[in-house]
């Protein structure tokens, strides 16, 4: 059903290098190319630089060296120290420049997912767990600088080729004998990016199993322990660890045989050098300088294949990452702003119309316009629902567990789009509003309150600084919250944890009140079962402030109690996503109907048993 | 909130509780076979205090008692295959249903499975999911509602045939009708056995063999609906401001 838009780390199959991700990835680099530009100047400058040394041994020994003139080897020994001292400069200029642009095209894609999962509807939300996200705006992020700073190591290759052709100028002879191994080394690169190519793979879906298996077992450890299955959960995660072993030692073994492979390779090519390039000496076709300079040249061509090898890994798994993020940018705010949005009449009046509203879950099955479900389909949380609420009348939406009176709230603060019909806000469809026009006028209490770590205070004005202390303290006592938050210690400085964790679902929801009446919202308050989880007493002091709260403002009210009820205007009945009846208390108890029955099951229940 | 509690001195088979050091004959006994009720304002130190008695914390002072031990004594895996848990927040894992029930009882025999997804109420829910009972929930699989969720975990807590139930305030989400017929199949199924029930209102606990009332961390009242209605306190005043919401409905 959740099929779609969620980014499953096991469908990432981590290709070593797609083109069209890296053009995309040059977006973000592209501002800074100047930089990068003047980072590549200094490698190649830095490399050019390092072949020097080389060619001053052969001088050297073939000069001054050859003639037994100890003080001709001086001025060589002094340009020796000139090049490796540019060439430190060069290779630092180019590091720092290179990471120093990494983070700060970090610093913009972070920016940029954040805000991007901002935009993103409640259905997106849903469907990808917390840690998922931030995995996306920290490791994948992390593993995505790898990838820019080290992209120098594509243009190792060049460094090759230009090795090659200044081998070939200086002794062409010499050359071709240590270009000899090269073939087999270009087919052991071939085979080790082939193979780790399916080895990471498997690494990579191996991580993520074991990822996700460790977020949910932390989040339900509490029923872990009093279910007894420790045990279970343990023998389950140590078979994810072992699968993820076995793929990482795949991936070692190959390593340990690439790495002494190449080595081997690297001294065979020395061993020629020595063995032919001795001959060639002795046929006075090189001089011995020259010799020592391509064992060196030698050394230097095998440097960057080490290094690109040793990096593949990284390549990789910033591709993976790249991947990851771009599929996460790429999902298309679903609940987006109309291009030429429509203004709210000012005053805001506050009436609300539902027109023919059929709403599911399922967008994937449903398709943007329903077409995919038929009417009967079980799926519709919503069939057909339509009202008009006039300004300032209180409603209570009631009925059975699933009837859809979540939902039909949630359409309201246009947390999810609806499939067919329209819910207007003053005549106005609440789609052609800007979101932050319409929330502007909707406050909602919900069901779960969300609270964040800090103050109770900043959680009651939500980093509205324009939300003064005295404001605050009177926002609390209206919503009764007041008196539990002056027995806290430090009372309104009193630190919420991470998820209001230390408080408890009541004082939560109390929070929530507050907040709502702080933002003092100009025309509609929807409370969703916001006193369920709160004890009579407390409740008692709400319905005080409920009352006053609902002065004036249009408000949907999610209705549990009879208490709740006493305070609306009129009542909605949903049964199973359609609108079964709609009317006043009295009116709905003489019509004998469903909600009659309702009323005697649910709420006449509360009076019997007392 | 701390919650401490103190030896009852007495091997009494059941469950001891003191919500705080010395007021004399302050303690909560819970006779085997018998339910406890806890009532008390939000943040009252209800939800600690069952969770002290499946070992989720240790109380600071004091102890609680099973059977007259200690629940530190007690192996920790066999204190917690004897309690059936409900907790406030409700979790299930991304597995099917199936799974999720038998949470605790892998080795439980369908019929098993069936009563318990009968008297949790879930039964008919069940029928109208794509896979039956091995639908998959969570992410890749449907998304329960609330009360859904709630009688989820009703069934995996009974299944375990446990010989303590908690319920915290586990009945929140599921309308009050479908919870009045949950809670008579709770009493028949833990009939000889103790349960213990957190609730909000007195209209689902008044039936309890034992009512406690906490106040800020402390038992303030301890006794029968009948007895503590005739105290006169608390929780009298807690009943009679329900009773008067009702009669404002009627009126």
């Amino acid at each position: 059903m959740a099929a779609g838009a969620h980014f499953d780390d096991d469908e990432i199959l981590g290709k070593a290098y797609d083109a069209t991700l890296v053009r995309r990835l040059g977006v973000f680099v592209a501002p800074y190319w100047h930089r990068l530009a003047l980072a590549t100047t200094l490698m190649f400058g830095g490399a050019a630089v390092e072949l020097i040394p080389p060619f001053l041994v052969k001088q050297a020994i073939d000069g001054p060296i050859a003639a037994r003139d100890p003080s001709g080897v001086l001025p060589i020994f002094g340009v020796y120290i000139v090049a490796l001292l540019t060439a430190f400069g060069f290779r630092y200029g180019q590091t720092y420049i290179v990471q120093s642009v990494g983070q700060q095209v970090m610093v913009d894609i972070r920016t940029r997912i954040f805000s991007h999962i901002q935009r993103m509807s409640l259905a997106f939300l849903d469907r990808n767990p917390v840690g998922r996200l931030i995995t996306r705006l920290t490791n994948d992020v992390d593993a995505l600088n790898e990838f820019i700073t080290q992209g120098t190591v594509a243009l190792l290759g060049d460094l090759v080729r230009l090795l090659f052709i200044i081998m070939l100028a200086l002794n062409w002879r010499l050359a071709l004998i240590s270009f000899i191994v090269f073939p087999a080394v270009m087919l052991a690169s071939g085979a080790f990016q082939r193979i780790m190519r399916t080895i990471y793979r498997r690494v990579r879906q191996r991580i993520a199993r074991i990822n996700a298996f460790l977020n949910e077992q932390i989040s339900g450890v509490l029923i872990t322990q009093l279910f007894n299955r420790e045990e279970q959960s343990r023998i389950r995660f140590a078979e994810l660890s072992r699968d993820y072993l076995a793929a990482q030692l795949q991936s070692n073994r190959t390593f340990a045989v690439f790495f002494p492979l190449i080595n081997f390779l690297s001294v065979t090519a020395m061993a020629l050098i020595l063995y032919f390039g001795g001959q060639a000496v002795l046929a006075d076709v090189a001089t011995l300088g020259m010799l020592v300079a391509f064992i060196q040249y030698t050394d230097q061509a095998f440097q960057p294949i080490r290094q690109i090898a040793e990096r593949y890994n990284t390549f990789q798994s910033a591709m993976a990452s790249a991947e990851r993020i771009f599929r996460m940018l790429d999902t298309p705010a679903t609940i987006v702003d109309p291009e030429h949005p429509r203004a709210l009449p000012t005053p805001v009046r506050g009436e609300i119309a539902f027109e023919n509203v059929w709403f599911t879950y399922d967008t994937d099955a449903a398709g943007p316009d329903g077409s995919g479900l038929t009417d009967t389909d079980d799926r519709w949380v919503l069939r057909g629902i339509s009202f008009t609420i006039p300004a300032g009348q209180a409603v209570a939406v009631v009925g059975a567990t699933g009837a859809g009176k979540t939902s039909l709230v949630s359409l309201m603060a246009r947390f999810y789009d609806i499939q067919r019909g329209s819910i207007k806000l003053d005549g106005i469809d609440i789609r052609e509003l800007r979101q932050t026009d319409l929330r502007r006028h909707v406050s909602a209490v919900p069901q779960d309150p969300v609270c964040f770590s800090g103050s109770i205070a900043s959680n009651i004005r939500l980093y509205d600084e324009s939300i003064g202390d005295e404001q605050v303290r009177r926002a609390a006592e209206i919503a009764r919250a007041a008196s539990f938050i002056e027995r806290l210690p430090g009372s309104y400085d009193y630190e919420v944890r991470e998820r209001g964790s230390n408080l408890s679902v009541g004082q939560r929801q109390l929070l929530a009140f507050a907040r709502a009446i702080a933002f003092n919202p100009k025309v509609l308050l929807i409370l969703d079962e916001a006193t369920s989880s709160v004890d009579t007493e407390t409740e008692g002091l709400i319905q005080e402030a409920l009352e006053r709260m609902i002065k004036g403002r249009t408000s949907i009210i999610i209705a549990h109690r009879l208490s709740t009820i006493r305070h609306a205007d009129r009542i909605l009945v949903l049964h199973k996503g359609r609108l079964v009846e709609d009317g006043s208390h009295d009116e709905l108890l003489a019509k004998r109907g469903y909600y009659y029955r309702l009323y005697q099951l649910q709420f006449a229940g509360e009076l019997n048993k007392n | 909130m701390i919650a401490v509690v103190q030896d009852y001195g007495d091997a009494t088979p059941g469950i001891v509780l003191q919500a705080r050091q010395t007021t004399p004959g302050g303690y909560a006994g819970e006779p085997q076979g018998s339910s406890l009720a806890i009532v008390g304002a939000t943040g009252a130190g209800k939800t600690t205090l069952v969770n002290l008695l499946a070992r989720v914390r240790d109380p600071d002072e004091g102890q609680v008692l099973i059977d007259g031990h200690d629940v530190r004594t007690l192996p920790l895996d066999a204190l917690r295959r004897g309690i059936g848990y409900i907790p406030q927040d409700t979790f299930l894992f991304s597995v099917p249903i199936r799974e999720n029930v038998a949470f605790g009882r892998p080795d439980a025999t369908d019929e098993q499975m069936m009563q318990a997804l009968t008297v949790s109420r879930l039964i008919n829910d069940i029928e109208q999911f794509p896979r039956g009972i091995d639908t998959l929930i969570g992410e890749r699989g449907i998304t329960l509602s609330g009360g859904q969720k709630q009688r989820a975990a009703i069934a995996r807590a009974i299944l375990r045939d446990p010989a303590i139930l908690v319920l915290d305030d586990a009945l929140s989400s599921v309308d009050t009708h479908t919870a009045a017929e949950i809670l008579t199949g709770l009493r028949t199924l833990m009939k000889g056995r103790t349960s213990i029930i957190i609730a909000q209102r007195i209209a689902t606990v008044k039936d309890a063999d034992q009512i406690i009332v906490l106040h800020d961390g402390v038992i303030v009242e301890r006794g029968t609906h009948r007895q503590l209605l005739e105290r006169g306190g608390r929780y009298a005043d807690m009943y009679r401001r329900e009773l008067l919401q009702a009669e404002l409905e009627e009126g």
